[in-house]
């Protein structure tokens, strides 16, 4: 286990200190062996390249993955040194630890202080090791005695390990020393790797070639373990997914959302979808509760009509002001009529299952159109272009509604002397109809309001205010869409597009 | 009383006059807000109330309400609005309104409340 916690966080001056004093003591430490070094041969020396070698290559297959809020890493080094412990002379490897985590970490660009850090820490461990070894006089590796004693140097090893760092996180980020040693305790991590080292150094008494069959079950190894890893990640996210889900259920607010995982897997991108399901429920929660509140808005001002009228009567009208009361009366009740059928008809568009399709020949549904919008409108009707002959797959009365709205639309909003232009466009992927006037345009900005329920656009009008929703509806519904091409100070173009 | 009524349904605006007219006060009805500006600001003693709706094609009735009270017309207010926002009501009252009627309303309790803001006109300003 190295050394891996973000250093910004810690104050440098403190883990400069630490880091010195551990590196200090692997330093003597490691003088101190090298001084043995007159005695090594040739082979002794070839040795310790080699182990120099293995540590650095072994250093390289480090699963560091993210695990609830600690980086956890999985290495096989300790399988070498332990290995190594019970073939070669104890100073011969607590040199090539040192050696090998240097030439290691630095190839891999860490920093400076912490590789020195992680040599020296490494180094004392395996040096606390060997000692343990050393007392206990093993007999010869094939023995299980040997197995047994290595276990215990390598518990001295993982001890020295645990305190170095989990002793400097806690000196560093003053956090508590019990829980930042015992995370850098993993069971299983030193059962493995100790049966590992054992069944190695066997190997390599029997037949060095035989190792090559470890590399298999190892690569195995590593594979499933970063596997469980990720299942383990995968899991916290999906509790965390079911706690905040239970949490919008249980407020009815969809204003909550998922958190994300920073990794891209399966579990980030259900995060991902699910927010999104819920960005989509809370815009329709959202708009319907604006739609009821400017519905009720809508209808009060009919009844207060109503009401104020008839309340105002007096006990002895005349014929004639009963009469305009009684008029005034039922045109007030049209319009609500009106506006309660427009928000029935708003519902049933927006639904596509609703729709009646068929092949609709483009000119005979814009014809229609045509004399429906002369029999409306004091306007002079255009058709500018001649209708493409050619068919729209549509439910022909919904959409004859939607075009008639924007003509309806386009009449309210212009001098009766102006024209309005009907026309029809084929484009490559779809039909786009079109109403054009020159009733002054939009405000700029107001384009996609304009196609809200009950949006007050360019002047207050007779209509129910959702005559331009249940167009989009409309399109929506046959998978098209609707929309403005604005003029500002000129006119507007309003079209609806149909797929082909 | 004089009463000047910002409205701009035409048709709420006729029963209000006519109701209040058959109440013996004198009414002025004006459809936007600058119209109501350019009624009321000149003399600031011309009308004894103001019933002032918040929907309107111009200036917003609490953008009517915040430039009376900048150019000093103290007459009271009554907001008459469909609006039913427990914010409005409050936003409105902060700027100065003096009461909050809801549409539907009943007309005599339209009657009631103007009766009773007409009074405190009458107070010596202080």
């Amino acid at each position: 286990m190295a050394i891996a916690v973000e250093q910004s966080r810690w104050p440098p001056a403190l883990w400069l200190v630490i880091a010195g004093t551990i590196s200090a003591a692997g330093a003597v430490l490691v003088w101190c062996l090298s001084v043995a070094t007159q005695q090594w041969r040739a082979t002794d020396v070839v040795v310790l390249l080699c182990l120099v070698l293995a540590s650095a290559i072994a250093s390289t297959f480090q699963l560091e993955l993210p695990y609830t809020k600690k980086n956890i890493s999985y290495d096989v080094t300790d399988v070498l040194w332990i290995g190594a412990l019970l073939l070669v002379a104890p100073d011969l490897l607590v040199v090539a630890v040192a050696a090998g985590v240097v030439l290691g970490q630095a190839l891999q660009g860490w920093d400076t202080v912490k590789v020195l850090f992680n040599a020296a820490q490494h180094s004392l461990g395996v040096a606390a090791a060997a000692a343990v070894l050393e007392a206990i006089d093993p007999p010869p590796v094939s023995h299980p005695l040997a197995w047994a004693a290595a276990a215990v140097a390598a518990v001295a090893y993982r001890g020295v390990n645990a305190l170095a760092v989990g002793g400097a996180i806690s000196l560093a980020e003053h956090t508590p020393f019990r829980w930042n040693v015992l995370a850098q305790v993993s069971v299983l991590q030193v059962v493995g790797n100790l049966a590992l080292a054992v069944l190695g150094s066997l190997l390599w008494v029997v037949e060095p070639l035989a190792l090559l069959l470890l590399i298999p079950p190892l690569a195995l190894m590593y594979f499933a373990h970063q596997g469980w890893l990720t299942t383990l990640q995968e899991r916290d996210a999906m509790r965390d997914m079911a706690r905040t889900a239970d949490d919008v259920a249980r407020s009815g607010d969809p204003g909550t959302r998922l958190p994300e995982p920073p990794a891209h897997d399966d579990a980030s991108v259900l995060a991902v979808t699910l927010n999104r399901m819920l960005d989509r429920l809370d815009w329709s929660l959202q708009r319907e509760r604006r739609f009821i509140r400017e519905t009720s808005h809508e209808l009060r001002t009919p009844i207060t009509i109503v009401r104020g009228h008839l309340e105002v009567l007096g006990p002895d009208p005349s014929a004639e002001e009963l009469e305009e009361t009684h008029e005034l009366v039922i045109d007030e009740l049209d319009r609500m009529a009106r506006l309660v059928e427009d928000m029935s008809l708003l519902a049933r568009m927006e639904d596509a299952t609703s729709l009646r399709l068929s092949d609709v020949p483009v000119d005979r549904l814009v014809g229609n159109v045509a004399v429906k919008a002369q029999a409306l409108l004091e306007h002079p009707l255009r058709m500018p272009s001649q209708v493409t002959a050619g068919v729209v797959q549509a439910d022909e009365q919904r959409l004859t509604q939607a075009l008639i709205n924007l003509v309806n639309n386009a009449g309210t909003h212009t001098p009766p002397s102006t024209p309005i232009s009907l026309c029809v466009v084929p484009r490559a992927h779809d039909w786009l109809f079109e109403v054009t006037d020159e009733g002054g345009g939009l405000p700029a900005g107001e384009e996609q309001a304009v196609f809200e329920p009950f949006h007050t656009g360019r002047s207050a009008t007779a209509g129910t205010g959702l005559g331009l929703a249940i167009v989009q509806g409309i399109a929506r519904a046959h998978g098209g869409s609707a929309g403005v091409r604005n003029r500002p100070g000129q006119g507007a173009t309003f079209w609806v597009s149909v797929p082909r | 009383m004089r009463v000047l009524v910002v409205e701009d349904e035409e048709r709420i605006a006729q029963f209000i006059l006519k109701g209040l007219r058959a109440g013996g006060h004198e009414v002025d009805t004006v459809g936007t807000g600058y119209a109501a500006l350019d009624r009321a600001v000149p003399e600031p003693s011309a009308y004894d109330l103001v019933l002032l709706d918040l929907g309107l094609p111009d200036l917003d009735g609490l953008q009517v309400l915040e430039r009376l009270r900048a150019h000093a017309v103290l007459t009271p207010v009554l907001v008459v609005t469909a609006r039913l926002a427990p914010e409005e009501q409050q936003r409105a009252m902060g700027l100065g309104a003096d009461d909050y009627l809801l549409k539907p309303f009943a007309f005599r309790d339209l009657l009631e409340r103007v009766e009773r803001l007409a009074p405190e006109q009458r107070r010596p300003s202080v």
